[in-house]
C-alpha cells in the first residue's frame, strides 16, 4: 500500500479539514471516469487516514515497508521548477535535436 | 565477448557457407527474405555476393535499401560512427548520394559538424534538387540555434533561414530571461512557414508550462514527430509525468535531456543522484538494502519521515535494529514492543500474539504517570487489535472480553465495539452483560440500525419474541429494505409458531405463521415458512395440506440437496422424526451423485444453518445425504472449493467425507499441505496416533504452508504435530496426571474430546484415573482431564476446580482465561 500522506500531499500533523480538503482536490483532479485508478488510490487514502483515530491506527499497526514509488515522491516533494537557460537549449539542440524519424 | 565474436565470426562464416552452395535464383530469394524480415547484415552479405554475379541494377537498389536498413539499426543503437560508415560503404558500393538527411543527421550527432558543412556547402544544390530543402533548412535552424552561426553562410541572406534565425534567437532568449512579453513579440513574427515553426510552438509551450499546462500540452502534441525539434517536445511532455512514470522514461534519455527535463521538473542534482540510487534498488527493494538508503538519505527525506519508515522495515528485517539505533538513536521500549507485537502477528501463535500486545499495552500504562487522551485512544486501539486478532482464530473468553470492555472505556465512541462485544457476550450465552452493554449503546446511538439488529437478535436469544418484533420493527423504520432484520423478524415468528406446534397449539401457530408471511421477501424465505406450516399440517392430521406444503417448501427453498436439507432440520426443529416426514413429503427420487452445484449450494446452506442449530441435529440431518455426499466427492471442484468443502466437513465433525474430499485432493493436488493436513487430521480417532509416514508428511507439508505464507495451515500442522507425540510417556517415568511440567500432548476440543474422557472414567480405567476420581470426585476428575488434554490447565487451575466443586449446584463457576492476563491490568487512570 502506498504511503496515504503521500497520496493526498497532506504532512503527517495534517487536521481532519486539511486531510477533506486535500481528499476534495484530488478527486477533482483525478475524476473516476478519467482516470479509475488514480482515484481508487486517492480514496483509500483518504479511508485510511480521515480522522484522528484512524491516522493513530495507521502509525500504530501499519507495516508496509515505504515503496519505491512512495520515496520517490517524497524525493520530489519539494520541486522548485525552473525555466532552462540558453546553455541547456544549446546543449539538447547540439545532442539530440536535429534527428528526425524516417 | 571473445567468445561472442567468435560465435558471430562463426555464423558469418556459415552464412557465407551456405550461400556460396546455392543457386543465384535460391540466393536471390534468400536475400529478399532477409531483407524482408529486417535481418539487414545478412541481406547485404547475400545481395553482394549476387552483384558478384551479375551487377544487376534491381540487386544494386536493393543492396542500397540493405545498407540504409544497417545503418538505421545500428544508429538505434547508439553505435553513429558505425552507422555513418556502412552510409559511406553505401555511397560507394551502391553509386548513391551520399548527403541524405540520414547521414548528415548522423555526422552531426557525431559533433562532426566541419565535415556537415563541407558536405553541405558541395552538395547544396542536389541537395535542393532532390527536394530535401525545407528539411535542410529545419535541420539547419536547430545548428544555428546551437550556435554554430556558420550554417547561415549556406544560405542566401534572404532565404527564411537567414531571415528568420534572429526573431528565434531573441525569443529564445526572452523565455530564458523571463522577458515573456518580449518573447511573444518575437514569436509572433516568425511566419508560419518558417523553419522555425516548431520552435516557436515549443517556446510558447513552455512559457504555458505552469499556467496553463493543458494548453501547453495541446501545442506540444502539434510538433510533428519527424520535426528535429521533436525530441524537445518528448522532453518536455516528460518533464510534466507523474513520478514512476518520470523515472521510466528518465532511464531512457542521455544527458542533455536528463538536465533539461530534471530543470523542468525542479529536481536538483542531488535529487536526481537519489532518484538514480533508487533505481538500483529496483521495485521490490531488499529490507536491508531498503533499511541503509533510508537512513543514508535522512536529511533529505527527513528524519521523521525516516524514523517512521525505518521503524515499519523492522517488522519484516529485524536485524536492522542496530543500524537504526546507530543512525537515529535508541528506540525507546514502547518502540520495540510494538515492533516485536508486530513481528510476532506475522508468524505467532494466538497466545503469542496476545502477549505481546498486552505486554505493550502494560508498557504504555506502566511509563505514563500523567496520561493524556491520545494514549488512552493508543490503549484502546491496541487493546481492540489484541483482541481480534485472538479472536481470528480462537474463541471468546473472559480475559478477550474484559480487554475489549477496557478498550471502550478508553474509547466509549467506539459504535462498531459496542457491536462486536454485544455479540460476543451473545455467543457466549452472557446475556445479561450483552444486555448491559445494548443499553449503553442504545442510549449512545438509539437510530443506528446495527446496534438496533443487535437489539433484536440480544432480545431473541433472551426468548423476548416481544420486544425483538418491536426492535425489527423500529429498524425497519429507519431501513425498510434491511434484509437481515426481515429475517431475524420471520425467525422469530417461525419460533414462536414451533413452539406453538409443540404445545399443540394450532391456531396460534398459524396465526404467527401469517405473521412472519407479511415479513417474508424471498421465495427462500417463504419455503421455509411452508416447511413449519407442513410440520402443522402433518402434526393436525391434514396429509394432503401437508404434502403439498413440503414440496412448495422444498422447491422454495433450493430443491435438490439443499431443500432436503431444510425439511430434514425442519422435521428436527418440530421434535418430528425425520425419516417419517422424509417420507411423508414425497419429493422427487434424489440421484446416487449429486451435482457440483448442488454442493456447492449445500455447503452455503450448511454454512448458514450450522452457526443457529443444534450440532446433532445437523449431524442427524446429513445422515440422510451422505450417499449423494460421498460420490460426489470425485466432482470437478475448483482447488478453492475443495479447500471450502473440507472445512465444511471438518467443521461438521463429518470426517469419512472429510478424508474422501481430502484424498481425491490430494491425487489432483498432490502434496498440498491443507488438504494433507485434512486427510491425515481427519483420519485420526480421539488419540492422535501418527505414523512414521504420516509425521514425515506432515513435516513436509509444514515446510511447504511455510514456505508459501499459508500461516493458518502451517499452525495447524503444527499443532497437529505437537499433539501427535506419543500419549503416554516412556516406561521409565510413569505418567503423573498432578505432574504438570511433563509435556501432555492436546486433543481438539469438542465431542471427541469428552467421549475419551468419558471412556477413561467409565468403569475400572488405569490406576491413575481411579486414584484422581477418588481425590477429586468424578466430576472434579473429568475437570481435571479435560484441562490436561485440551492443553489450557495449570496448578492455579486446581483450586478453581475444588472451590468450584464446592459451590451450590446452579451457580456457575468462574470461567479460565485461556490468555492468562487479568483485564484490570489495563486500567490507565
Amino acid at each position: 500500500m502506498q504511503d496515504p500522506y503521500l497520496i493526498l500531499c497532506v504532512p503527517r500533523d495534517a487536521t481532519d479539514e486539511v486531510i477533506h480538503q486535500a481528499y476534495l482536490t484530488a478527486v477533482h483532479d483525478y475524476p473516476a471516469e478519467r482516470d479509475p485508478q488514480a482515484f481508487q488510490a486517492i480514496r483509500s487514502a483518504y479511508e485510511t487516514i480521515r480522522t484522528q483515530k484512524l491516522r493513530l491506527e495507521y502509525a500504530l499497526f501499519n507495516t508496509d515497508p515505504p515503496t519505491p514509488e512512495d520515496l520517490l515522491q517524497r524525493l520530489g516533494r519539494e520541486r522548485r521548477p525552473r525555466r532552462p537557460d540558453l546553455g541547456l537549449f544549446r546543449e539538447l539542440l547540439r545532442s539530440g535535436a536535429g534527428e528526425t524519424k524516417s | 565477448m571473445t567468445r561472442k565474436r567468435k560465435k558471430n565470426r562463426k555464423s558469418r562464416a556459415g552464412g557465407a557457407r551456405s550461400s556460396v552452395n546455392l543457386s543465384p535464383q535460391a540466393l536471390e530469394a534468400q536475400a529478399r527474405a532477409h531483407l524482408q524480415a529486417g535481418k539487414h547484415r545478412e541481406a547485404i552479405i547475400d545481395f553482394k555476393r549476387l552483384l558478384e554475379q551479375e551487377q544487376r541494377p534491381e540487386w544494386l537498389d536493393l543492396l542500397a535499401e540493405a545498407y540504409a536498413g544497417r545503418a538505421q539499426g545500428l544508429a538505434e543503437k547508439g553505435m553513429l560512427k558505425e552507422a555513418a560508415m556502412i552510409w559511406r560503404n553505401r555511397a560507394e558500393t551502391c553509386h548513391r548520394f551520399l548527403a541524405e538527411p540520414p547521414y548528415l543527421e548522423l555526422l552531426q550527432r557525431t559533433g562532426q559538424t566541419d565535415a556537415l558543412l563541407q558536405l553541405i556547402r558541395q552538395q547544396r544544390r542536389e541537395i535542393e534538387q532532390r527536394g530535401h530543402l525545407p528539411w535542410l533548412r529545419a535541420f539547419c535552424a536547430v545548428q544555428v540555434l546551437a550556435g554554430e552561426e556558420g550554417v547561415l553562410d549556406l544560405f542566401p541572406a534572404d532565404d527564411p533561414l537567414c531571415r528568420d534565425f534572429p526573431l528565434a534567437e531573441a525569443a529564445l532568449q526572452a523565455y530564458c530571461s523571463g522577458r515573456d512579453e518580449e518573447m511573444e513579440r518575437q514569436l509572433k513574427a516568425i511566419p508560419f512557414r518558417s523553419p522555425f515553426r516548431d520552435f516557436r510552438q515549443i517556446l510558447k509551450a513552455l512559457s504555458l508550462l505552469q499556467g496553463d499546462a493543458a494548453a501547453a500540452a495541446d501545442l506540444l502534441e502539434r510538433v510533428d514527430a519527424a520535426s528535429p525539434f521533436h525530441v524537445f517536445s518528448t522532453t518536455i511532455q516528460a518533464s510534466q509525468t507523474s513520478d514512476q512514470e518520470f523515472l521510466r522514461g528518465y532511464q531512457g534519455m542521455d544527458k542533455a535531456q536528463r538536465h533539461f527535463a530534471a530543470t523542468l521538473r525542479g529536481w536538483s542534482s542531488e535529487q536526481l543522484s537519489l532518484v538514480q540510487e533508487l533505481q538500483q534498488l529496483g521495485d521490490r527493494p531488499d529490507p536491508d538494502k531498503l533499511l541503509r538508503f533510508l537512513l543514508r538519505n535522512k536529511q533529505v527525506l527527513g528524519e521523521e519521515y525516516v524514523r517512521e519508515n525505518a521503524l515499519r522495515v523492522l517488522v519484516h528485517h529485524p536485524r536492522g535494529e542496530a543500524l537504526v539505533g546507530k543512525s537515529l538513536g535508541r528506540l525507546s521500549r514502547f518502540e520495540r514492543d510494538r515492533i516485536e507485537a508486530l513481528q510476532v502477528e506475522q508468524d505467532g501463535l494466538p497466545h503469542e500474539i496476545y502477549n505481546a500486545w498486552s505486554d505493550l499495552c502494560l508498557a504504555l500504562i506502566e511509563s505514563k504517570h500523567r496520561p493524556d487522551p491520545k494514549d488512552a485512544l493508543t490503549l484502546a486501539l491496541m487493546l481492540r487489535r489484541m483482541v481480534r486478532q485472538w479472536l481470528r482464530s480462537e474463541p471468546a473468553n473472559a480475559s478477550v472480553l474484559g480487554a475489549l470492555e477496557h478498550a471502550l472505556i478508553y474509547d466509549p465512541d467506539d459504535r462498531p465495539a459496542y457491536v462486536e462485544l454485544i455479540r460476543l457476550y451473545r455467543q457466549e450465552r452472557r446475556l445479561k452483560e450483552a444486555r448491559r452493554l445494548l443499553d449503553q449503546a442504545l442510549s449512545r446511538y438509539p437510530e443506528d440500525t446495527e446496534v438496533l439488529t443487535e437489539a433484536v437478535e440480544t432480545a431473541l436469544a433472551s426468548n423476548a419474541f416481544k420486544k425483538a418484533a418491536r426492535y425489527a420493527r423500529r429498524t425497519l423504520e429507519l431501513d425498510p429494505i434491511n434484509p437481515r432484520v426481515r429475517d431475524i423478524l420471520v425467525n422469530s415468528h417461525l419460533a414462536h409458531a414451533r413452539k406453538q406446534i409443540l404445545q399443540y397449539k394450532a391456531g396460534q401457530a398459524r396465526k404467527e405463521l401469517e405473521e412472519a408471511r407479511n415479513w417474508a421477501r424471498t421465495a427462500a424465505t417463504l419455503g421455509r415458512i411452508d416447511l413449519v406450516q407442513a410440520m402443522l399440517e402433518s402434526s393436525e392430521g391434514q396429509q394432503e395440506e401437508a404434502q403439498r406444503c413440503f414440496l412448495s417448501g422444498f422447491e422454495r427453498t433450493g430443491g435438490g440437496l439443499v431443500g432436503r436439507l431444510h425439511l430434514l432440520m425442519e422435521a428436527g426443529r418440530t421434535q418430528c422424526p425425520m425419516a417419517s416426514m422424509l417420507k411423508q413429503a414425497q419429493l422427487p427420487k434424489l440421484p446416487r451423485q449429486a451435482t457440483r452445484e448442488q454442493v456447492l449450494a449445500l455447503i452455503q446452506a450448511l454454512g448458514e444453518v450450522h452457526d443457529q442449530e443444534d450440532e446433532e441435529m445437523l449431524e442427524e440431518a446429513l445422515e440422510f445425504l451422505q450417499t449423494p455426499l460421498r460420490s460426489a466427492a470425485k466432482l470437478d471442484f475448483s482447488q478453492a472449493e475443495m479447500e471450502r468443502l473440507c472445512e465444511t466437513w471438518l467443521r461438521l465433525g463429518q470426517q469419512d467425507l472429510r478424508t474422501r474430499y481430502a484424498r481425491t485432493a490430494l491425487k489432483r493436488w498432490p502434496a498440498t499441505p491443507v488438504f494433507v493436513f485434512h486427510q491425515i487430521h481427519a483420519s485420526q480417532d480421539f488419540i492422535l496416533d501418527l505414523s512414521a509416514q504420516e509425521l514425515r508428511q506432515l513435516e513436509t507439508a509444514h515446510q511447504r504452508a511455510h514456505a508459501a505464507g499459508d500461516m493458518r495451515t502451517a499452525h495447524r500442522i503444527a499443532e497437529l504435530l505437537d499433539a501427535g507425540m506419543p500419549f503416554l510417556p516412556p516406561d521409565d517415568a510413569p505418567f503423573d496426571p498432578f505432574d504438570f511440567d511433563t509435556d501432555v500432548p492436546r486433543l481438539p476440543p469438542g465431542k471427541e474430546l469428552e467421549r475419551f474422557i468419558d471412556s477413561l472414567l467409565r468403569g475400572n480405567g488405569p490406576p491413575v484415573i481411579e486414584e484422581m476420581k477418588r481425590e477429586l470426585g468424578l466430576e472434579g476428575a473429568r475437570q481435571m482431564l479435560r484441562g490436561i488434554l485440551s492443553g489450557h490447565f495449570d496448578v492455579g487451575a486446581m483450586d478453581d476446580i475444588l472451590d468450584n466443586l464446592a459451590q451450590p449446584k446452579g451457580r456457575k463457576r468462574p470461567r479460565r482465561k485461556t490468555p492468562d492476563t487479568d483485564p484490570e491490568q489495563f486500567d490507565l487512570f
